[in-house]
């Protein structure tokens, strides 16, 4: 029996804009005061009227264009109906018959995801439960409520657990490349909703199970082992029943992380039937050809053809250009220290302090990436200085640290902390004669056992306090000692 | 002084040579509306308070030489839909008894900044989802033609105000007939105008795409005035256009009725028309014959399909646009509900009218799964047969010119057990609303009964002001809509 | 469309999908009503409407957008002015799961 997973994921993410999708009330609802970010409009009062956010829309429009999918020339809303507390029309406005944009791909490794489409919709409101003398009551917060959210639909072209969170994780990296959404899926920004069904091919016969689409996810470990579960889960009941998918068998599935499975939601009665008819509210929206490219020069160079050119022009390994290019701010910053036209060992010196110094720094202190300490001159010194050893790449490493502290050039905090690697033969044969006068011990073993000179290789270091070029060290005790 | 039967500029004569003050009108309508409101009950609400508080900042203002708004000395009443911040907005529904808004709707607050004073808030068929009042979640109001007859609807309590003389003129909605109907069987004049002219922001929705807020007044040059004040883009109504305003009240002479080509539909002069009322919109036609216009016989062959049409897709939006009706943000609530299921259910069962629930029921069946396509889509294509044979009508003729109502007003009761005949009376005034194009309803005699009888001209989009010119010009020559009832 | 429009069950589920409880004597009034309403629609099948597109609107309006800028909201207490029932800032309806 062959089992092949058949995974599509629904990711939801929330825009970033100044104010909601269809009114002027600020879309900020993380830690804010309940119901202070309301109007008629997002509150559903009677008489309000949506008007849909400009920049919404082109984010919607942008963020597909880096997916890869193709504009639809005319778009429309259209009200979604279902009635639950936090939904304060009564309807979602949404796209149903002519989503913003359609027909995407976005690479997982060496395989594809193809995009069904990215369209521009609402957020609800916020539920909290309580439980009040005895009677279990929900408190509604209308804050979130018309944030406008974006919901990319994937076709069932994934295959594993791993490759869904390789999708989210690649798709979360592209959204925060462009800007529009912290794409945060712990703080719920980015939400994701795997539709999950089997194909098991035994003896010559091929069968699908039932649809399974997997709600309330909140984090990316949780998306990848609520989908581990539900493969498992549909093997074995495959293996029971025999159950196959029908048009009327998909069911929807809550997964409860605090047991680590999921489980069978009892559908909304008549939830499926959401009467979606186009919203009369809110005119047609076509964006012209013209509009379309000037929405497409907004979108910086993505992490795939980052991580190309950094293979191809600065030489770097598959590793290193992955790590460099995880953030935008932080490829940004590896690309101001590169300044213009850098050669290859001088990009590749940048990358292993990049990667070495900057960013553990920045894990260690869990400080975010200031781009305005990155000064491209203070690398090029540093580069030199290393490339005529008089600095070793371990102090390199240290005072690119401290220069982004301080603002100071690496090569005078080397300077100043006497740091500076002592490349003069007098000098070193002067420290020589006094190391091997004073570890007669060591000679002897050395002579008994060349490969016993790093003791005394050792012990120079030590007197030159760690200034002096190893290398030269090492020639010029082997010459005394010939 | 009497100030009884005036017109906004007749009254505001009178103001500006300090013959009266803005506290003597208000105080004026109010003695009427106390005198003859109780049979009449064209007022949900009187906002004796916030009239003479308006009335007196006016009387200062005026005083001190400080500039007044256009409409200073005009008494409206306003549609119980209309939101009006902290004043009590029913909707005339169970449903929001007591319902003290946050906000106002756009065109009543453009009229309020034109020192326009509200006197009440008039009395609708619930949501304005009906044709008489008598759906109304409180009372039933009477025409003042005859108190055992319907006003029309939905705007029933504005158009009996108007006619009764309680208020200037008065703030209307027009779904598919809800001025237009009113204004004809009292005997006043009203406009529905294009859609996307006046804001429907603050508005309570009924029909999204249809909903049409207009005004009512005593004559055609009140009409004028006040469009100009309600008309223009509201960045909060997407669907508003943003035309310049035309002053309509300069181009009320402009239309040159001789060499004028009127076109009368052959489908609004047949059956269900009563007789009389065939008879005396005939005669108007003549009138504008005499004057040198040519009358066009013209068809609008899918008339017949216009109740049908409009029967699909305004509850279809009716059922979205009424789910935010939950006793959650706002309105009545019902108390000890299990669950949020049965809040919703028993909530929305016990204050929502029959028809309110009649129209949401037939919204929701004809958009549901199954039947969108049968239902929805195909009156959406039928709109567009509907439309575009207007569109093509007024290519050959200027205006077109036709009957409002069927028949003259109905006895009170007659029609409230029958949904359907309730329907029909709108024969004549949805397809307008269906394409959306504006018509101006006008009085033009009476029938044996003394019940009045109107017509109306319809224009192609955003010809108002040649509706109103036309229409204008006719009340130079006749004196119809100068007839009020004897109470 | 045939004959026998809307059955008293098809009544039932829209008006749980509309989240209206009906009063049985309602339920037995609307029922001949709708009935008679829905046959009056069939009067459309005389429409020919092929290649014809659908209005939705009726103005030709495009692309009415406003600007990402923020204007004064509400504060709580007027968002909770017309609130039946209220807690803390918030809205309170009964609980909307079962634990």
């Amino acid at each position: 029996m062959k089992i092949t997973p058949i995974i599509g994921l629904e990711v939801h993410v929330e825009l970033k804009t100044k104010s909601k999708m269809f009114c002027s009330c600020s879309a900020e609802h993380f830690h804010v005061d309940p119901n202070t970010h309301t109007c008629p409009t997002c509150l559903g009062l009677p008489g309000a009227l949506p008007v849909p956010n400009k920049t919404a829309c082109e984010w919607c429009i942008k963020l597909g264009l880096a997916l890869g999918c193709t504009p639809n020339e005319s778009s429309f809303f259209e009200r979604k109906n279902y009635f639950y507390p936090d939904l304060a029309k009564g309807y979602q406005l949404t796209q149903y018959e002519k989503p913003f944009v359609i027909n995407g791909k976005i690479k997982i490794g060496d395989q594809e995801v193809r995009i069904n489409r990215a369209h521009m919709e609402e957020d609800t409101g916020k539920s909290v439960h309580i439980k009040d003398n005895g009677q279990e009551l929900t408190l509604i917060d209308y804050n979130r409520c018309g944030v406008p959210l974006v919901e990319i639909v994937s076709e069932p072209d994934i295959t594993s657990a791993q490759m869904a969170k390789d999708y989210l994780l690649k798709m979360q990296q592209i959204i925060r490349y462009l800007g529009i959404s912290d794409a945060d899926i712990e703080k719920g920004s980015m939400r994701c909703e795997p539709t999950v069904n089997l194909k098991i091919e035994d003896n010559d016969q091929v069968f699908y199970t039932p649809l399974v689409e997997i709600k309330n996810v909140a984090s990316l470990t949780g998306v990848q082992t609520a989908i581990d579960f539900e493969i498992h889960r549909q093997t074995e009941a495959f293996k029971q029943t025999g159950e196959v998918k029908s048009k009327t068998n998909k069911n929807t599935f809550g997964w409860d992380a605090d047991k680590n499975q999921t489980f069978l939601q009892r559908e909304k009665e008549g939830s499926s039937d959401y009467r979606y008819f186009p919203e009369p509210d809110i005119p047609h929206i076509e964006f012209t050809k013209e509009e379309i490219e000037e929405i497409r020069k907004t979108i910086p160079e993505l992490p795939d053809g980052k991580i190309t050119r950094y293979k191809k022009d600065f030489s770097l390994n598959d590793y290193d250009a992955n790590l460099l290019t995880s953030d935008i701010d932080f490829s940004k910053a590896y690309e101001l220290a590169l300044g213009q036209n850098p050669d290859s060992t001088f990009a590749k010196f940048t990358a292993n302090l990049f990667i070495g110094a900057i960013k553990t720094h920045l894990n260690e202190s869990q400080e975010n990436l200031n781009i305005d300490k990155i000064n491209s001159i203070f690398f090029k010194n540093l580069f030199d200085a290393v490339s005529k050893s008089e600095i070793s790449s371990t102090v390199a490493k240290q005072v690119t640290i401290e220069s982004y502290q301080t603002g100071k050039d690496p090569v005078e905090i080397a300077k100043s902390k006497g740091l500076i690697q002592v490349s003069d033969s007098a000098e070193i044969e002067k420290l020589a004669i006094g190391v091997i006068s004073q570890n007669s011990k060591a000679v002897e073993d050395y002579k008994k056992n060349p490969a016993s000179i790093g003791f005394l290789i050792g012990k120079l270091m030590q007197a030159s306090k760690g200034s002096a070029n190893p290398q030269l060290a090492k020639e010029i005790l082997e010459k005394l000692l010939k | 002084m009497d100030l009884k039967n005036l017109t906004i500029s007749q009254i505001q004569e009178l103001l500006f040579s300090k013959k009266v003050s803005v506290v003597d009108i208000v105080n004026f309508y109010l003695e009427r509306i106390k005198k003859l409101d109780p049979q009449i009950k064209a007022f949900i609400t009187i906002t004796e308070k916030e009239a003479l508080i308006q009335a007196k900042n006016l009387d200062d203002k005026i005083k001190k030489g400080d500039k007044v708004g256009k409409l200073a000395g005009a008494v409206m009443a306003v549609k119980d839909i209309f939101l009006t911040k902290n004043i009590q907005t029913t909707a005339s529904s169970q449903v929001l008894k007591d319902y003290l808004p946050q906000y106002s709707s756009t065109i009543y607050q453009r009229l309020i900044d034109q020192d326009a004073i509200i006197i009440g808030k008039t009395n609708t068929d619930p949501f304005a989802f009906g044709g008489s009042t008598e759906n109304s979640g409180f009372f039933t109001t009477k025409n003042p033609w005859n108190l055992s007859k319907v006003p029309g609807g939905s705007s029933g309590g504005s158009a009996a105000a108007v006619a009764a003389d309680l208020c200037q003129f008065a703030l209307g909605t027009d779904t598919g007939g809800s001025i237009r109907l009113p204004a004809s069987l009292c005997n006043i004049s009203g406009l529905k105008p294009t859609y996307g002219l006046n804001s429907r922001y603050g508005i309570t929705a009924m029909a999204s795409s249809f909903d049409c807020p207009g005004v009512f007044a005593k004559n055609v040059e009140d009409l004028a005035l006040l469009t100009q004040f309600t008309a223009g883009v509201d960045p909060k109504d997407a669907t508003t256009i943003d035309n310049p305003v035309p002053n309509y009240s300069e181009l009320l002479d402009k239309v040159n009725l001789k060499g004028l080509k009127i076109g009368l539909p052959k489908e609004y002069f047949t059956d269900p028309i009563n007789t009389e009322v065939k008879t005396k919109v005939l005669e108007a036609t003549k009138f504008f014959e005499s004057k040198g216009a040519t009358l066009v016989d013209i068809s609008l062959p899918s008339t017949k399909l216009g109740i049908a049409v409009y029967y699909i897709l305004v509850p279809s939006e009716i059922s979205a646009n009424m789910a935010r009706y939950d006793g959650i943000r706002f309105g009545r609530n019902t108390d000890n509900n299990p669950d949020i299921t049965s809040y919703y259910m028993n909530t929305r069962g016990q204050y929502m009218e029959a028809e309110v629930k009649r129209r949401i029921l037939i919204g929701t069946y004809a958009l549901s799964s199954g039947y969108y396509d049968a239902y929805y889509t195909k009156a959406s294509k039928v709109r567009t047969l509907i439309k575009n044979e207007f569109i093509n009508a007024l290519k050959k003729v200027d205006v077109i010119l036709a009957p409002v109502s069927p028949t003259t007003a109905w006895d009170i009761g007659a029609k409230v057990n029958d949904p359907l005949q309730m329907y029909l009376v709108d024969a004549f005034t949805v397809c307008t609303n269906v394409a959306g194009v504006p018509s101006v309803a006008l009085p033009c005699g009476f029938d044996n009964q003394n019940l009045p009888i109107g017509f109306q001209l319809i224009g192609n989009f955003f010809e108002e002001s040649k509706i109103l010119s036309i229409a204008h010009q006719y009340q130079q020559f006749t004196d119809y809509h100068l007839q009020t009832p004897n109470l | 469309m045939s004959s026998s429009k809307i059955s008293m069950l098809d009544l039932e589920h829209i008006a749980k999908l509309a989240r209206i409880n009906l009063f049985e004597s309602e339920k037995i009034t609307f029922l001949p009503q709708l009935e008679s309403v829905l046959e009056y629609l069939d009067v459309l099948n005389q429409a020919n409407v092929e290649n014809i597109e659908p209005t939705f609107r009726v103005n030709d309006q495009k692309n009415v957008l406003r600007s990402d800028e923020i204007v004064d909201s509400f504060d709580q207490k007027t968002a909770l002015s017309t609130a039946p029932k209220t807690q803390d800032g918030y809205f309170v309806v009964p609980g909307t799961i079962k634990k």
